[in-house]
């Protein structure tokens, strides 16, 4: 199929819909066939809403039956969390959210603009993945983007403030449109009280952007340089990144912590996330114990499933890394052909003035001015590597650490379970030695405590079962996820390596003439 | 070190730099060359008519210091004073390139063995390429000389090319090489006392705008052969960083085991594709635009007047200090510095004017007036001859110039517009191929 297509006409989007509708119209179908996996698959037919809205002006609502299955797994979810964390509130309705057209990956892509700056982010068409998604059952209708970073306040207590702009048609959020002004350490704070929640029983939560002190010190001083422009621009791209994947995933969206983000105009501060504050300590003190805990641990693994994927990922975690460094390394090649392309091409107008031969003269200078052209094409491709090809990989490096972090709670949870089954087996014994020396009311606590136990057992193992479940699916949709956002990435960055090679030929094309009419 | 041949005809980049008018007479060329350790050993190949010669057809072997003796016969010729000769060529630098590949041997394990046997493919492709350069280089001056109609006839010339034996030209000892510097200083010193002489006056208007002109000119194009050459050094980077991604997007795609897998396999394939590309685009843009500029570079230093011994000491310790034996354009150690056409005139010119003097000074004193007549018409003669021949010498600079910058910026933008296509044709079809996967 794909040797006979003739090559898209280039520019972002819009003419490549239509071929890609006939692909996308396959896809739907072979997807639905493989949905069998599912006990109770659902109807084809219930499931789809086709619905190509391309922007933002309200898209039309549909009806959406999530997975029976889904369903009964957030059920049980809602009991477990009230048993272990009486202070949370369940959360999730049990009754399909009308969710609609999906989020598109694509936004996490600058786009290719004229000028240096790339604040605004472009939305781009999203058909593709709408149709793609909903074959899943995962449709939402939610578009976040993260725009106008603004220095707020002076000093060292200077920060910068982001716009959370939310676009949805989404009933759980009260408007369709609405924007809150966020600071960094209010994302962080998102974060953190998701991990807390969702963490441990198994759900890969996004991890927040990075902190970096140095970058922020600059933007504090008050530097207006490009390094500090470029700094809050990279940030302000990954926030927004951050946000889209938090988003994209179906429990995360429901979490009333998140819709408090997105939503109210005031947030309390989090303090807890500042790196030297009390809470960060602990946070480093608890890294430290959980890594020495994980040496330890030595786990009977029944499904040979998980060992493989750990493996898996391992692999691919070293595998993005090394592929990281080479595409930073490439990116920073380029800057610099950029910069000796300007430099040349300011000498080459510098020969051109003082040639004599009035036709070589022009052609010197026509020469100077191709140059510079070129040295600003340079300069959007090495925005381009980065901002597709190496953050995607950057995020994506962190992202399977979070994976991983999974599977370590998964451990845990086990440990914990085995703990319990020890501890049972030691008050039976307890027990047992009671009867024998015949202390009545040492035996009523025995059993007491034998009784707590067992409880305690067959909660570890439901738990256990539990997490083990919400992984097996939680890496599914993360490897669909995963394999969706490169392909993406992956023809866009390709994208602008076409556009960079024909804008060259077109300044090519142009000076040649020029060449020749020297005399 | 292995040794690499010359392929002949097809492979030399000889006619880039200079635009040459066949005369069949005597023609000259470099037909192999072989590396031998730390020396070039070229093959220099005569056909001639010239009735001088015992053959028709004749090769002789010579090695670098022997073209370095003959430029320098030619510079301290006083009969060819009023002529440009032709910049020597640069000593075979292969250092760098070595260097490399011995830190490639000598490196990393963390790379993989397709990635070794890339980059060690990479770095013999530019040792070859250095190789044919340097190769270009000395035949490109033997073709000048034999195209010269003055100096073709010179008599060490034909030794050069009919000697069959080893010309025995050692290199210059440490006492030649110092009496060179101090000659240059001297010619440096002497020249800037002719130029502030106010009682010397620039009697032709054309030799005037030549000096300014030429000044100007080989600072500008000095400058930007060195940017040039820095352009070409990222973007053999670039290229270079393709090989270690290529790899790296391999190995991904050989672990995964859902659609990313012929993705990233393909997207491997591209790049070393890509990289292939890029790095033609790099030597492209040397070969036509570098060594180009690199060849005019000398070629007005031969002609210029320097701006004083100051810019001398700047230019040879400063800016070209990082570049040293890369054959920039003569340092102040050079030994074979060309004597410089205008200021051999304007010495000329000087010598007249003194002689001038003499001679008045002879008649009022009614002394030796005979000898200071004779001399006197002597230096006359010379600077006239000086002058016709500069003059001469300076348009065909001119015309030499600017016939081969408009060959060599046509066949880079030619060349350019290809590699860019090939380019967009190859990213292309990759992405059909991407798109049209599930």
């Amino acid at each position: 199929m794909a040797a006979e297509r003739e090559p898209p006409p280039l520019g972002v989007g819009k003419p490549t819909d239509f071929e890609e509708l006939e692909d996308g119209e396959d896809l739907f179908t072979s997807t639905v066939s493989t949905l069998e996996s599912s006990p109770s698959s659902p109807d084809p037919a219930s499931l789809i809403t086709e619905d190509i809205s391309t922007n933002s002006n309200g898209p039309k609502p549909a009806e959406v039956v999530l997975d029976d299955d889904r369903e009964d797994l957030f059920a049980e979810a809602t009991e477990e969390v009230s048993l272990d964390s009486p202070e949370r509130e369940p959360i999730l309705s049990s009754e399909p959210s009308p969710a609609v057209t999906p989020v598109t990956p694509t936004t996490l892509i600058a786009p290719r603009i004229e000028s240096k700056s790339m604040s605004a982010p472009v939305i781009f068409d999203r058909s593709r993945e709408e149709i793609e998604e909903e074959t899943n059952g995962d449709v939402f209708d939610i578009e976040i983007g993260v725009s106008d970073p603004e220095k707020v306040g002076d000093g060292m207590n200077a920060y910068m403030a982001y716009r959370v702009t939310t676009k949805t048609s989404l009933s759980m959020f009260s408007k369709s449109e609405f924007s809150v002004k966020r600071r960094f350490s209010d994302f962080l704070g998102l974060h953190s009280k998701l991990a807390s929640k969702y963490l441990h029983v198994g759900y890969i939560v996004p991890p927040a952007p990075e902190k970096s002190i140095v970058g922020m010190t600059k933007v504090k001083v008050g530097k207006e340089d490009s390094s500090s422009t470029e700094f809050v621009e990279k940030r302000r791209a990954a926030l927004e990144r951050y946000l889209q994947r938090t988003v994209k995933h179906p429990t995360l969206l429901q979490d009333p912590d998140l819709r408090q983000f997105l939503e109210s105009s005031e947030l309390p501060r989090a303090v807890n996330t500042q790196a030297l504050s009390g809470a960060g300590i602990l946070r480093m003190v608890n890294k430290a114990a959980d890594a020495v805990n994980k040496m330890t641990i030595k786990m009977n693994e029944s499904d040979a499933w998980f060992e493989e994927k750990q493996q898996q990922f391992e692999n691919l975690d070293q595998q993005l890394r090394k592929l990281h460094a080479s595409v930073e390394a490439l990116v920073c090649h380029r800057k610099e052909l950029s910069a000796n392309t300007a430099a040349f091409a300011k000498s080459a107008a510098m020969l051109g003035n003082s040639e004599d031969h009035t036709a070589l003269s022009r052609a010197l200078s026509q020469l100077a001015e191709v140059e510079e052209k070129i040295d600003q094409l340079h300069q959007e491709q090495a925005f381009a590597d980065f901002y597709m090809f190496s953050e995607l990989l950057s995020d994506y490096i962190r992202l399977i650490a979070a994976v991983k972090g999974v599977f370590d709670h998964r451990m845990k949870c086990w440990q914990k379970w085995e703990d319990a089954q020890i501890t049972l087996l030691k008050k039976r014994e307890t027990e047992a030695k009671m009867m024998v020396a015949n202390k009545p009311d040492k035996i009523q606590q025995a059993k007491n405590e034998i009784r707590e136990w067992e409880a305690k057992v067959q909660q570890g193992e439901r738990d256990f079962e539990q997490i083990s479940k919400t992984i097996r699916k939680e890496v599914g949709r993360f490897e669909k996820q995963r394999v969706k956002d490169f392909k993406t990435v992956i023809i866009k960055y390709l994208e602008s390596l076409v556009q960079t090679q024909q804008q060259l030929i077109k300044y090519w094309e142009a000076f040649l003439p020029e060449a020749k009419a020297i005399a | 070190m292995e040794e690499h041949r010359e392929a002949g005809k097809e492979s030399k980049p000889s006619s880039m730099s200079v635009d040459l008018q066949g005369d069949s007479s005597l023609q000259v060329e470099i037909s192999d060359a072989v590396s031998e350790r730390d020396k070039v050993k070229f093959t220099v190949q005569t056909k001639s008519c010239v009735p001088h010669f015992a053959q028709t057809e004749f090769s002789v072997v010579r090695y670098h210091e022997e073209f370095i003796w003959l430029h320098n016969a030619y510079v301290e010729n006083e009969e060819y004073a009023g002529l440009i000769i032709p910049p020597a060529p640069p000593r075979p630098d292969f250092e760098a390139s070595r260097e490399k590949l011995q830190k490639l041997g000598e490196g990393d394990s963390s790379i993989t063995r397709e990635e070794f046997a890339k980059m060690k493919e990479e770095l013999e492709a530019e040792y070859l390429a250095i190789f044919k350069k340097t190769v270009a280089m000395h035949e490109v001056f033997l073709q000048r000389l034999a195209a010269h109609p003055t100096l073709r006839r010179d008599h060490n010339f034909f030794v050069f090319l009919e000697y069959g034996q080893d010309l025995s030209v050692r290199g210059k000892n440490r006492k030649e090489l110092l009496g060179g510097f101090l000659r240059n200083i001297v010619k440096s010193a002497d020249e800037a006392l002719i130029t502030g002489m106010s009682g010397l006056k620039e009697v032709d208007d054309f030799f005037e705008h030549e000096r300014t002109f030429l000044l100007e000119y080989h600072t500008r194009i000095r400058d930007a052969c060195l940017r040039a050459d820095r352009v070409m050094h990222s973007h053999k980077c670039l290229a270079d960083d393709y090989i270690p991604i290529s790899a790296a997007l391999s190995s991904l795609g050989t672990q995964e085991v859902n659609q990313l897998k012929t993705s990233f396999l393909k997207l491997a394939e591209l790049f070393e594709r890509l990289r292939k590309l890029e790095g033609r685009v790099a030597s492209d843009e040397d070969l036509k635009l570098s060594d180009m500029l690199r060849y005019y570079v000398r070629d007005s230093q031969a002609a210029k007047v320097r701006g004083g011994p100051r810019a001398d000491l700047r230019a040879g310790a400063t800016r070209e200090g990082g570049q040293a034996g890369k054959g920039r354009g003569p340092g102040i150690l050079c030994p074979c510095r060309p004597q410089d056409l205008l200021y051999r005139r304007l010495r000329a010119l000087a010598d007249y004017e003194n002689a001038n003097k003499a001679l008045d000074k002879a008649r009022t004193r009614n002394r030796e007036v005979r000898t200071a007549e004779s001399h006197q018409q002597l230096c006359c003669q010379r600077f006239e001859r000086l002058s016709d021949s500069a003059k001469q010498e300076l348009m065909d600079f001119r015309s030499r110039r600017v016939s081969s910058f408009r060959k060599n910026l046509m066949e880079l933008a030619e060349l350019q517009l290809k590699h860019a296509k090939a380019s967009t044709l190859l990213l292309r079809n990759t992405l059909v191929i991407l798109k049209g996967e599930p």
